[in-house]
């Protein structure tokens, strides 16, 4: 069974269609990567699958249950989180604070979050040594380590990448595909929206690319970076 | 930095609007020096007086800043003002001198002052921050998707709903608030004298600005609070239901509002229906003044404004032989807001607005 999968999803900004019936599926425990040039309606794919965008058409389904309708902080206690584009980690609160967001729907005792917050330190240990700082002194780096710690601590079982790699000097870049592979190797259902399309195909099981608001290709990552039409359409 | 360069420039570029800017500064710090001085050559007031403009300053300013950490919250948040926050305001003042009035028919206020004092607070709470949410319901939250100055206008509007039920339900003239025991008449010390009403008001104020910084900072829908002032989509990303922390600002902000109402009852003795309008703008200004959206600003702004609402007008209006200083406390209340946002248009504590928004 698919953890998330997407049906023939509309999305208009006033006249103009972002998307015009994407549809996609995502297997559980898998990477799945979106790539497409710059306007392509990649970041409005996944908003649309938060629910941050009004669908005209679709409907999405997590683990098997149709949530089209339902708001989107409520998809949260369901399990499905989006790391969002350009980190939006909140800049006037603390690395503990921006962290205890992440929690902010979970119920459970005191101690299996410190052992959660634990674990996620584990993964990201330079937030360690920056707990009382604002999240916004720390560097872009740091920043999406604290957006990818902060989305984990709501233990999701999905969870949605946009543009992770986005900014961030080379040597990050190796690191955040690193930790997305670790974080899958969690359990985590993972889809991955890049403009650094030779790495997301690297480690995606299946991979779509999205030209004007529609897939025009489909296929497991590694096969399509040799494909032909993924240089032409979008490679150059 | 070559100052000489930042002058030849600034004169090459000076408009017309920045001239007369420049002298507006230079007229009013002298006005206000002269004033100064002369006040020091001729002194009027000995240290009791100034003692008592003090306190009063910081009793007034007390009100102020609790009016204005209800704007700059809901501003914080939604970047939008709550025109009808002065009458939040006012209705708690009415609510709590309705239940003073009941404990003292009900025989408790004299034998139980401190209970009393405690049922007034919590009616006042209650009834300020219920109809703050009331009015997020009605005028704010079927405005809020797009942008637009709906909410201006309908803020408004319901301020004008408040005030003209307020003045059908309990009449147009003033009423007297009731007097509790156990706070008239002076405290003294150490050669100074201040009304015991004015240490309670302060120490009331203070005590809420404490909880309130307790709420926001350390709670974890204080945390939600911040969050969603900085980013509603992320905020709601992370599962936050946005509407409902808006909801509990609009309630914390009147919760603020009505204990306001309640210790300007205490010092003023008496309340009107139209006395949201004029604490409101006064609130609005302290928040503005502070750096609108910033809680610690606000309270700051409350404080300054109050202090040289009480200070000023002996401070320099008497030295420059104004023959009513009192009566032209408000002309230097506003004078000195507009003073403080054309030197720093941020507020005192504001940030800039692109680092705010960034």
């Amino acid at each position: 069974m698919s953890a998330l999968a997407a049906d023939d999803l509309h999305v208009a900004y006033g006249n103009i269609r972002a998307l015009r019936g994407v549809s996609l599926s995502v297997a559980e425990g898998t990477i799945c990567a979106v790539v497409g040039a710059n306007g392509a309606g990649k970041t409005t794919t996944l908003n649309a699958i938060c629910g941050l965008r009004t669908l005209t058409q679709g409907r999405i389904t997590l683990d098997g249950r149709d949530v089209t309708t339902i708001p989107p902080h409520d998809l949260v206690p369901l399990g499905l989180v989006q790391v969002p584009e350009g980190r939006r980690v909140f800049s006037r609160l603390t690395v503990r604070e921006n962290l205890s967001m992440g929690a902010f729907r979970r119920r459970s005792p005191r101690g299996e979050l410190a052992e959660d917050l634990d674990r996620v330190l584990g993964l990201f240990p330079r937030l360690r040594e920056r707990m009382t700082q604002l999240a916004g002194t720390l560097s872009g780096g740091e920043q999406q380590m604290l957006a990818m710690g902060r989305a984990l601590m709501s233990k999701p079982r999905t969870l949605l990448m946009d543009e992770p790699s986005m900014g961030l000097a080379p040597r990050f870049v190796d690191q955040v595909f690193e930790t997305i592979v670790a974080i899958n190797k969690l359990g985590v259902t993972i889809l991955l929206v890049e403009q650094n399309a030779y790495m997301a195909l690297e480690i995606a099981q299946m991979a779509y690319v999205l030209q004007s608001g529609e897939i025009v290709l489909a296929g497991p990552g590694p096969e399509l970076i040799d494909s032909e039409a993924v240089r032409t359409a979008y490679l150059g | 930095m070559p100052q000489a360069g930042f002058l030849q420039d600034w004169l090459r570029r000076a408009t017309a609007v920045d001239w007369f800017l420049l002298a507006l500064r230079i007229v009013v710090l002298a006005v206000v020096g002269t004033g100064f001085v002369a006040g020091l050559l001729h002194p009027r007031y000995g240290r009791e007086e100034w003692f008592s403009f003090l306190a009063f300053g910081l009793t007034i300013g007390a009100i102020y800043a609790l009016i204005a950490l209800g704007y700059t919250m809901v501003y914080g948040i939604l970047r939008m003002v709550n025109f009808a926050h002065g009458d939040v305001f006012m209705f708690g003042a009415y609510a709590a001198c309705f239940s003073l009035i009941a404990c003292n028919r009900a025989g408790i206020l004299n034998a139980y002052p401190v209970i009393s004092f405690t049922i007034a607070v919590i009616v006042c709470i209650a009834v300020s921050a219920g109809i703050a949410i009331l009015g997020e319901r009605i005028a704010y939250r079927p405005f809020r998707r797009g942008r637009s100055l709906a909410p201006l206008i309908s803020t408004l509007g319901l301020s004008f709903v408040l005030e003209y039920s307020a003045r059908g339900m309990f009449g147009a003239q003033n009423k007297s608030f009731p007097t509790m025991p156990g706070i008239d008449g002076i405290v003294a010390f150490a050669g100074f004298s201040v009304p015991r009403v004015q240490l309670v008001v302060v120490a009331a104020a203070v005590l809420t600005m404490i909880v309130l910084t307790l709420i926001v900072m350390r709670t974890r829908i204080g945390t939600a609070m911040r969050a969603v002032a900085e980013d509603k989509d992320a905020a709601t990303l992370m599962g936050i239901n946005v509407d409902r922390v808006i909801v509990f600002t609009f309630a914390l902000g009147g919760a603020l509002a009505g204990i306001a109402g309640l210790l300007y009852g205490l010092v003023f003795k008496q309340i009107s229906f139209f006395m949201g309008f004029f604490l409101g703008v006064k609130g609005f200004g302290a928040a503005v003044l502070g750096g609108i959206g910033n809680i610690p600003g606000a309270m700051l702004g409350g404080y300054a404004l109050g202090l040289v609402e009480s200070l000023g007008p002996a401070a320099f209006l008497e030295g420059l032989g104004v023959t009513a200083p009192y009566q032209l406390r408000d002309a230097i209340a506003y004078t000195m807001l507009v003073m403080v946002l054309i030197f720093r248009p941020r507020g005192l504590l504001g940030e800039r607005l692109s680092t705010a928004r960034a």
